[in-house]
């Protein structure tokens, strides 16, 4: 179970978060909405711990601030935004996540495998050999979906888990994302795509120092306009247009 | 495929090495320095071969290994391919320290050593100054270092000749020596000595390459797959400090060995830095030797410094770097 206790945090002169509190436990789906500087991906840097803030992150009985940073890594895993550019292929950033396990100079039997089963299940193995800085985006995308599957990890945070992927690619994130959730893991995701968010078992609406916690359901007219700025119009013709995945 | 290549650069460096012996005002054939090494000549081509130009290889073959390694460690911790010793300030701090020991510490003679020591002191606080300067809020700004490391570089620099200007300034070579960079006041101890530094720091910096990779995509990347950053960046500075300080003070400044070489490794084994760290250091090696022979050979009797041959292959490169990021941006 993951406890956000009173979590705040502020950047100087700019506070983001601001006394947010809410549960979920394992197989919830979280999805994360508001708009650009809302403080979505600052609470994912809280939950992964690399931004300082105030308040209490709890797995089950661990406080996550008080743990090692390689045993905070076995339970929090991250697929993020932007990274440096730099030339390594799709099999050796899959088995960085590893690192948080790795006891000997050389990966392990039980590394590799697992690096293996991570591969084919994103659909990346044949890819394996290539560079990174080569693949298209969406390979990308689904080489740190890998990456972080090969982690092991008991909490799974996606910025923007489908951008850069085609509809085919998305479809296998949403299934990837579907078969942790059975495993019992909790994902927290941040969304631009409402449609998307639809499939998530609780929502976060996020306004500079404003939240809103809950089930799906929360996700109405009301809530869309006071958290994403949507306007009654462009929301009707929105939602006329919804397509349900 | 990847072993045979490492035996090719293997046998390439020992090659230069028999090579490099052989090389000289008395010329020896290579098959005479062989014997030489394995105790079957005579008492003067021993001399020549083990007394006089064996440390000057050593010496050559530490220091690339020293430079090329801390280099690409350099690069990947602070994410920027045009980051080396050289430019963030590491050299001219190290030449500093070392100018400072013989100035203030040349009548305690029983002290031995404490040119390096003074050396490391130096590289250290430089390096620890430069990081402070591009530091904002736990993160480094890439510009900022380099300017810093430049700024630095300048100030410690103007010290240093300073310091030779007013104490050493009847002495042409000296000034030579530590601005460029060369390998004449080379002996078997200290090419034994900085070749064996050089390689227990490589080796040292060999066990953190699972943080080096995870490090050159990112502090956050690297934070997320549980490295702790600001220790292995300690760390690993403190081994760059150490390594390229001790080099420093027996070869002077020797500029953009650490710049040019992990950007040749990286592109023979790509950026895993198992093969990337070892593959730095046997390029580093192969490249100081042959800028050793070309500053022996290229002007009949005479000796050039090898900072002179290693910046005429370096920054044609660093020019070449500058512009393609141009072009990506």
């Amino acid at each position: 179970m993951l406890t956000v206790k009173n979590l705040s945090v502020s950047y100087p002169n700019n506070p983001v978060l601001n006394d947010l509190n809410f549960v979920l436990k394992p197989g919830d789906f979280l999805a994360v909405l508001g708009k650009n500087g809302s403080g979505k991906t600052t609470l994912l840097r809280a939950i992964a711990g690399n931004v300082k803030y105030t308040g209490e992150i709890r797995y089950n009985d661990k406080v996550l601030t008080k743990l090692p940073r390689t045993e905070r890594a076995k339970i929090v895993g991250v697929v993020e935004q932007g990274m440096s550019p730099a030339p390594f292929s799709v099999y050796d950033v899959v088995c960085m996540g590893r690192t948080p396990y790795a006891r000997m100079f050389s990966w392990s039997m039980e590394d590799l495998k697992m690096v293996e089963h991570a591969l084919k299940k994103v659909g990346v193995w044949e890819l394996r050999n290539r560079l990174i800085t080569e693949i298209s985006a969406g390979e990308l995308q689904k080489t740190l979906i890998a990456k972080v599957l090969a982690q092991d990890v008991k909490i799974l945070l996606l910025d923007e888990p489908t951008s850069h992927l085609d509809l085919q690619a998305q479809l296998t994130a949403l299934s990837i994302i579907q078969q942790l959730r059975n495993e019992g893991k909790i994902i927290i995701g941040v969304f631009h795509d409402i449609n998307l968010a639809r499939i998530a078992s609780h929502v976060l609406f996020l306004a500079r120092g404003e939240y809103l916690f809950g089930k799906c359901s929360l996700i109405n007219e009301e809530h869309m306009r006071r958290y994403l700025g949507v306007d009654n119009q462009l929301l009707a013709q929105y939602l006329g247009g919804y397509v349900h995945v | 495929m990847e072993i045979s290549f490492l035996l090719i650069i293997f046998l390439l460096l020992l090659l230069s090495a028999i090579l490099a012996i052989s090389t000289g005002s008395a010329s020896i054939p290579p098959g005479d320095v062989v014997n030489a090494l394995l105790g079957n000549a005579d008492t003067l081509t021993k001399t020549i071969v083990i007394d006089l130009r064996l440390g000057r290889v050593l010496l050559a073959i530490g220091t690339g290994l020293a430079l090329g390694m801390s280099g690409c460690v350099v690069q990947s911790i602070f994410q920027n391919p045009l980051a080396e010793p050289y430019i963030l300030g590491i050299s001219a701090g190290s030449v500093l320290g070392v100018l400072l020991s013989l100035v203030f510490l040349s009548s305690f003679e029983h002290l031995k050593y404490s040119a390096q020591l003074f050396s490391f002191i130096f590289a250290l606080l430089t390096i620890v100054l430069v990081y402070r300067i591009a530091s904002v809020g736990g993160t480094i700004n890439p510009a900022t270092l380099l300017l810093g490391g430049i700024a630095i570089s300048a100030l410690f620099s103007a010290i240093t000749s300073y310091l030779i200007y007013t104490t050493f300034s009847k002495n042409i070579a000296t000034i030579l020596f530590w601005t460029m960079g060369g390998f004449w006041q080379a002996n078997l101890v200290s090419g034994i000595l900085v070749f064996v530094v050089a390689l227990i720091s490589g080796i040292c910096m060999l066990l953190f390459w699972r943080e080096l990779n995870a490090l050159s995509l990112g502090d956050h990347f690297a934070m997320n797959v549980g490295v702790d950053v600001s220790r292995a960046r300690t760390v690993l500075i403190a081994l760059v400090a150490f390594s390229v300080s001790f080099a420093v003070s027996f070869t002077g400044i020797i500029g953009f060995v650490g710049l040019v070489v992990p950007h040749i490794a990286r592109s023979i084994v790509g950026g895993e830095h198992k093969k990337l760290l070892v593959y730095s250091g046997l390029v580093g090696a192969l490249l100081l030797l042959w800028a050793d022979i070309l500053a022996r050979t290229l002007i009949y009797g005479e000796e050039l410094p090898v900072g002179i041959i290693t910046a005429l292959l370096g920054v044609p490169f660093f020019l070449y770097l500058l512009f393609r990021r141009r072009r990506l941006c």
